[in-house]
């Protein structure tokens, strides 16, 4: 087996056995972004001198002792650059950070490192993680591997799906991670909320973005969880939890199935749930009909807070301590043309927005109505898995955007809808590919109870193996 | 015409924690600038805040010394706006939910107790401070202070007079040294504060419109301005022109008030719920703790020491104006219980040396068991009251106990009457020309006799000893 089609623990063991060593696998690694990032465009950096010294480090520290104290040992890891990494800048895909090295480690990066992962360099985004196509990152777009003229949705993704790096670590706020991993046929889990640490990641949208993860095979997603998740002093959301929930195998699993909920559901896409279905049966899992009636509701409450919270957390972007900046005449001056030439324009529209949605005679009409009905999305989640063990929900409204094609905003927006319900919900979900349409995936997600990872892997392993999906070589 | 004066203060005091509201950097007020800053109170892109739960135990003992109703679930907003000396582009604050609400406050005025209600007592966070080029073509800014735990504590509009307001300023700072809760110096910016006030005719209920005052450094100032503010006020109404509704600024040189800008354009801070921060959830019997371990303040302290110690009031006064002071005086009265005494050594020599070294009270290394001690010497005859002066002087700049100080330079009082025998006989026979003036009837040549022996013993003498000897040998 090449070590290319290998999962973590396969790698792992082959590591420990001296199959291979760390920093071969590192090798081939760069190799293959020298041989396929300038089409693909995936990373906004890489620095092969560090990642290949870092690879060594990890190396002697296995010969000097226990390997099995270094469960990520050999894995390459493409970060998403809102995510920092001391001594790489992060970029959040925009002009305003252009050049501006972090001072220090997210906490999931950390605890990456110290389990023996090498980050292999920092994967492209939209512009501050401000949508899932990357067309908006002041890096170019990111080409989806399966398709060039068709975009990735997210650098990490591609990465992964292009075989750059292993796992990618990004954000999923209204869906980026589920979304663009679909789109790249590879799988994508969003944590429960509060269970992965988000210190030293720079969100847009605070109160629903979570830290995910992208692999090739949805039981990497497991050893992730167990070493990655966690309370973190650094973030007041994170809880004391024991890792994962153990999955308990019970005689009869309960699907959920939303039911009318979707009138224009996409023909392929509602193929890829048939066909979920099918094998759901296949292998005696029982299939009952769930109620969510606000669930279209939530991508409009999802928006509005996406767009108050950006204004907000884009404020500190003035060029004063970091970043980009344009001298002024006077304070008004350096503010505008600061933020005005460093931001893009999707940025721009974004803060403008937000600030309406904020302000008075607004605030309550918007932002207040947007809070009721977050809670009335998660209440109806709640609710259907009171009587089903996990979801089997759309992921993708459509086929990836082309990379040429000039959609307006709203229509990039509305690709949200499946997954910034569930986002507001705070479930777990991973999202993978389950047929193929066009030459392209199309996938759903599988939506669990709170810290119930174990239980979404189990199954999503399964329609892994018998999916008629399956996973390309690339370009 | 008269005017009833309406005046509500706007007092922001920074809490007295290790560390910041939202990271570990000190809270320390004289440091170079840009040292005690992180990633997190420099806004560094992902950084998020975590909260010091001693500052809100600060915050609660505040709320509580104000006899507020403490929310038992609050939360941080954040207060969106641009400024160079807020690094994230918004301050954290709690602007819905705030800590502490209806509050009372009693200060004591020349007519009596009054009651001055607190609107509000909220937490929130500081920000840096800009300092400008003199050439005034740039400005730096020093993040030192930006995340350094506030309060802002808003009154009620209910001060009637700019002696109210330092009366009431002075109790705030008071209550808030005795808690423990800050150190209230406003020449460092620990106490800062705005005042509103408005004019309207006696027995009117409706509120004129109202002007903010800032840039106040010090309570004469508070004080001072709101005089201006008042004369500025009734001229204009006098004239019965109206009033405009402004932000005006204290110009401490030219003694006026100068206008800043207009109140019309309030600023919309489009508020709303930190979402990187949890709830403040506090329990029950965190606050029955906080109650119990509250203090006795200035008020309560001024009585007992009239009652109990029969201190005259303007003594108790003095004493509890500084927290340390009525700390080293409780103190000190444990081993010498002679109130009295010990007051008037306090308010005396002691305080002026402490005012003249600028230092704090419990910095001083003249600590409460030396007074004690200089004070025993004073009593059991060991030395005089005149060169207990000298030996508390001495003692207070060197750190040397009274007891040493005396041993060592030879200061004992001399009360051996057959020594002082012989110096008053020589003093009588070296000035015949005052012995005689003193019998043909002067009696202030007695005078000039005991500064002589006073003089010949380097001013050691009992002085009483003294007038008894040289009375006797003169009336021979």
């Amino acid at each position: 087996m090449k070590s290319e089609d290998m999962s973590i623990e396969e790698t792992v063991k082959a590591i420990s056995n001296n199959e291979f060593t760390t920093e071969e696998v590192l090798e081939r690694k760069l190799s293959r972004i020298k041989s396929i990032d300038e089409q693909v465009n995936a990373l906004v950096s890489c620095n092969p001198e560090k990642v290949l010294q870092n690879a060594k480090e990890v190396d002697t520290k296995i010969n000097s002792g226990d390997s099995s104290a270094l469960p990520l040992a050999g894995i390459s890891i493409a970060c998403k650059d809102n995510i920092c990494v001391e001594g790489y800048s992060t970029t959040c895909g925009s002009k305003a950070l252009e050049n501006t090295p972090s001072p220090y480690t997210a906490t999931v990066v950390e605890k990456t490192i110290q389990n023996g992962g090498v980050v292999i360099g920092k994967s492209n985004l939209d512009e501050f993680g401000l949508g899932s196509t990357t067309l908006t990152s002041e890096y170019g777009c990111t080409c989806n591997p399966l398709a060039l003229d068709r975009v990735a949705g997210d650098g990490s993704a591609a990465a992964v799906a292009s075989g750059q790096a292993m796992i990618g670590i990004a954000t999923d706020a209204g869906g980026a991670v589920r979304q663009s991993a679909t789109y790249c046929g590879v799988a994508g889990l969003r944590p429960t909320a509060g269970a992965v640490s988000r210190y030293g990641v720079a969100l847009s949208t605070s109160s629903v973005s979570q830290v995910g993860f992208i692999s090739k095979y949805v039981n990497d997603f497991n050893i992730l969880m167990e070493l990655l998740a966690g309370f973190d002093p650094c973030d007041s959301s994170t809880v004391d939890f024991p890792g994962v929930l153990p999955f308990d195998k019970k005689e009869k699993l309960v699907a959920g199935i939303p039911e009318k909920t979707w009138e224009d559901m996409d023909k392929d896409q509602e193929i890829a749930l048939q066909s979920t279905r099918d094998l759901l049966n296949t292998i005696g899992i029982e299939l009952s009909s769930v109620n969510l009636p606000n669930f279209k509701a939530g991508l409009k409450a999802y928006y509005i807070l996406a767009l108050a919270e950006a204004y907000s957390n884009l404020s500190r972007f003035d060029g004063i301590r970091f970043g980009y900046h344009y001298d002024g005449g006077n304070l008004e001056d350096w503010y505008l043309k600061t933020r005005g030439k460093t931001f893009g324009e999707e940025a721009k529209r974004r803060v403008v927005m937000g600030a309406n949605i904020l302000k008075e005679g607004n605030f309550y009409d918007y932002y207040q109505k947007a809070l009721q009905v977050w809670t009335l999305v998660k209440n109806d989640f709640y609710r259907a898995l009171k009587n089903c063990d996990f979801l089997v929900l759309p992921v993708n409204r459509d086929l990836p955007t082309q990379v040429s094609e000039n959609i307006n905003f709203l229509e990039h927006y509305k690709r949200d809808e499946y997954c910034a319900p569930v986002s507001l919900a705070g479930l777990p979900s991973i999202s993978m590919p389950i047929v193929e349409k066009d030459n392209l995936p199309r996938g759903v997600q599988l939506v669990g109870k709170p810290f119930q990872e174990k239980l979404l892997v189990s199954i999503a392993t399964e329609l892994e193996a018998r999916r008629s999906y399956s996973l390309k070589s690339l370009v | 015409m008269n005017y009833q004066v309406v005046i509500g203060m706007e007092v922001h005091v920074e809490l007295h924690t290790e560390s910041k509201l939202f990271c570990s950097c000190p809270n320390s007020f004289s440091s170079q600038p840009n040292t005690n800053v992180c990633e997190v109170c420099l806004g560094f892109p992902g950084t998020m805040p975590l909260l010091n739960s001693y500052a809100v135990k600060q915050a609660l003992k505040a709320c509580l010394a104000l006899n507020c109703e403490v929310a038992m679930h609050s939360r941080f907003d954040r207060k969106n706006y641009f400024y160079p000396d807020i690094p994230k582009g918004y301050q954290i604050s709690q602007y819905y939910i705030p800590l502490g609400s209806n509050g009372v406050m009693e200060i004591e005025t020349e007519s009596g107790q009054k009651r001055v209600g607190i609107t509000r007592v909220h937490m929130e966070e500081d920000a840096g401070k800009l300092v400008h080029a003199p050439a005034g073509d740039y400005s730096m800014v020093d993040y030192n202070r930006a995340g350094v735990p506030l309060i802002e504590i808003v009154s009620e509009p209910d001060i009637r007079s700019s002696e109210e307001a330092r009366l009431y300023l002075e109790n705030l700072k008071s209550m808030m040294q005795y808690a423990g809760v800050s150190d209230c110096k406003m020449e460092e910016g620990s106490l800062r504060c705005d005042s509103n006030i408005s004019l309207r005719p006696m027995g009117s209920t409706a509120y004129g419109s109202k002007v903010e005052l800032k840039n106040m450094n010090s309570f004469r100032a508070v004080e001072k301005a709101l005089e201006f503010e008042i004369d500025r006020q009734s001229k204009i109404l006098d004239k019965g022109e109206e009033v405009i509704p402004q932000t005006r600024r204290w110009d401490e040189t030219k003694e006026e008030t100068i206008l800043m800008r207009d109140k019309l354009e309030a600023h919309d801070y489009r508020c709303f719920v930190d979402p990187e921060l949890a709830p403040v959830d506090l329990n029950i019997s965190l606050i029955e703790e906080t109650k119990s371990n509250m203090p006795e303040f200035a008020g309560e302290k001024i009585k007992r020491y009239v009652n109990e110690y029969g201190l005259p009031q303007y003594d108790a006064g003095v004493i509890t104006a500084d927290p340390d002071l009525a700390n080293y005086f409780e103190e000190c009265l444990q081993k010498y219980p002679h109130p009295k005494n010990l007051s008037n050594w306090l308010m005396g020599d002691f305080l002026s040396l402490v005012n003249a070294e600028g230092s704090d009270i419990k910095d001083v290394t003249f600590k409460p068991n030396y007074m004690v001690e200089l004070l025993k010497l004073i009593d059991n005859g060991d030395i005089s009251g005149k060169i207990g002066k000298e030996v508390l002087e001495k003692s207070f700049q060197s750190g040397k106990s009274p007891g040493n100080i005396v041993e060592e330079e030879g200061m004992q009082q001399i009360s051996d009457e057959s020594q002082l025998e012989e110096i008053v006989d020589r003093v009588i026979e070296d000035n015949p020309s005052s012995v005689n003036d003193y019998k043909s009837g002067k009696k202030k040549a007695m005078g000039y006799l005991v500064g002589q022996i006073m003089k010949a013993t380097s001013g050691k003498a009992n002085p009483q000893l003294v007038n008894e000897l040289l009375q006797k040998k003169l009336d021979e």
